[in-house]
């Protein structure tokens, strides 16, 4: 089986072929990524998409040695924030805590919920790790800040989720 | 608490949405089909069928030279340009130079990059695979390593157009580079060169490198040559008749065919914008290049007879720091 730097170096030949399998071998787990961030397909397809687009311009300067899913997904993750906070500006939402919902039900509502009232960045740590298994050196690298920003985000993610759900408890 | 919540969080992420079938193969369409033409490189121009990039001062090194080399120091801030001989077939790259260790890739692979530090590159670095991480590494407070990559100009980036040599003063603070970490500092230039968009990045092994090494970063900037497209000076009026009077004397010794085909040959010449063909000019080398070459048409009578089209030749010159460069010949 071809490796992921075997693909890249034919697409930089201009290979469609090997960037269609780039394409097939990551797009669903990039796709997840962006979805777990934005909440919603729509905007899940653009930054997903997008990544791909800007990898594929960028084919030259990726270092081949480095393993290539982390980076598309550094991308989509990045699009999908955006995106978001473009949505909110355009519907000119006051909601002061970027609540957002995924548009589509989980079978955990309280969780959903919960997860809603997340801001993206943490959002993302928490999709990053326990959706798509991120160890936190990398996560590091893929959202671009330092390993302690993302053991804070984590930890504090978790932290509210755990306080929205005890207080649905009570 | 706490294992709960990773439970439910990793049976939440197992049940998550997947891609539609329909988005998904929209988006295959657009990204393969985003895919960019491979950089062009010199043999690839020349193949041209109504531009005929012929790149003149590479198949004739010996005659021509450009090469740059620089003395920056004091309060100097801008890069000079003083005389280095060196073929210009090589590909981009950093030009030798004492003190620095440099590699290239030249044109013959798809990822067109070079690296040069002030330090020696890691052995690992040298196949410029990505980013010379490894050498990165290894940055001193007086290190200095240059990136270069080099992509055929994409309509997707809207990067300023320069003339070489670069200036460091042009580049950007920027945090860093994915792959590249233990730096002190790092600084970005994104640029057009002639045919090619360049994207340099200059690590430092100090986050606030001395006023030596920055010189030192200046002058090694000034080595960075593009290929094919010259560091072309500002013409004045008198410039069309010294080019004319060049190329006919130039012609003789370069002409292609029979040499007799040349005698009687008869110029015109036309500076910058005004030149006729200007427009080829600029997209061989950039509107920069062409607004500072001369066109010289050429008409040889011997020829006329055979063929209007084979009689008139057109070239265009540039002046360097060298004398006057013959960088292209368009038919």
């Amino acid at each position: 089986m071809e490796t992921d730097a075997d693909l890249v170096l034919a697409a930089r030949r201009g290979s469609r072929d090997a960037l269609g399998r780039l394409f097939d071998r990551h797009w669903p787990r990039v796709w997840r990524a962006a979805y777990s961030t934005s909440g919603d397909r729509e905007l899940a397809n653009d930054a997903a998409q997008d990544a791909f687009l800007q990898a594929a311009s960028a084919l030259h300067r990726f270092d081949v040695r480095r393993p290539l899913e982390p980076w598309l997904v550094r991308i989509a993750v990045n699009r999908a924030i955006d995106l978001v906070r473009a949505r909110r500006r355009l519907a000119a939402e006051e909601l002061a805590d970027e609540r957002f919902a995924f548009d589509e039900p989980l079978p955990d509502e309280e969780l959903r919920e919960a997860l809603g009232r997340l801001t993206p960045e943490r959002r993302a740590v928490i999709a990053l790790h326990y959706w798509l298994d991120y160890t936190t050196p990398e996560i590091a690298e893929v959202l671009d800040v330092p390993l302690g920003t993302v053991n804070s985000r984590l930890a504090r993610a978790l932290g509210d989720l755990r306080r929205q759900l005890e207080a649905r408890n009570v | 608490m706490s294992d709960e919540m990773e439970r439910r969080l990793r049976d939440a992420g197992r049940r998550l949405p997947t891609p539609d079938d329909t988005d998904t193969v929209a988006a295959r369409t657009r990204v393969v089909s985003a895919l960019p033409a491979s950089p062009r490189h010199p043999s690839a121009r020349r193949r041209r069928p109504l531009v005929v990039a012929l790149v003149l001062a590479a198949a004739i090194a010996c005659a021509f030279g450009v090469g740059y080399a620089v003395a920056a120091g004091g309060g100097h801030t801008t890069t000079k340009i003083v005389r280095e001989r060196q073929a210009l077939d090589a590909g981009p790259g950093f030009l030798p130079a004492a003190g620095w260790d440099t590699v290239s890739a030249g044109t013959a692979t798809p990822a067109i990059s070079a690296i040069a530090a002030n330090v020696p590159l890691d052995p690992r670095d040298r196949d410029l695979l990505g980013p010379p991480a490894e050498t990165a590494k290894k940055l001193g407070p007086n290190g200095v390593l240059f990136y270069a990559m080099f992509a055929a100009t994409s309509p997707r980036e809207r990067l300023p157009q320069k003339l070489l040599p670069l200036q460091l003063d042009d580049a950007r603070l920027t945090n860093g580079f994915e792959g590249v970490v233990s730096v002190g500092s790092t600084r970005r230039l994104q640029v057009r060169v002639a045919a090619w968009d360049l994207d340099v990045l200059v690590f430092f092994g100090a986050a606030h490198p001395s006023s030596g090494v920055l010189a030192a970063a200046r002058e090694e900037l000034g080595r960075l040559a593009v290929p094919a497209c010259p560091a072309a000076l500002p013409l004045a009026a008198a410039d069309a008749a010294r080019a004319k009077s060049y190329l006919l004397r130039w012609l003789p010794a370069h002409y292609s065919g029979d040499a007799s085909e040349v005698a009687g040959a008869t110029a015109t010449a036309t500076l910058g914008t005004d030149a006729p063909r200007h427009g080829e000019a600029a997209h061989d080398c950039g509107a920069p290049v062409a607004d500072r070459s001369v066109e010289v048409d050429v008409v040889l009578p011997k020829l006329a007879q055979v063929s209007a089209s084979l009689s008139e030749q057109t070239y265009f010159l540039a002046k360097t720091a060298t004398g006057w460069l013959v960088w292209e010949r368009a038919r």
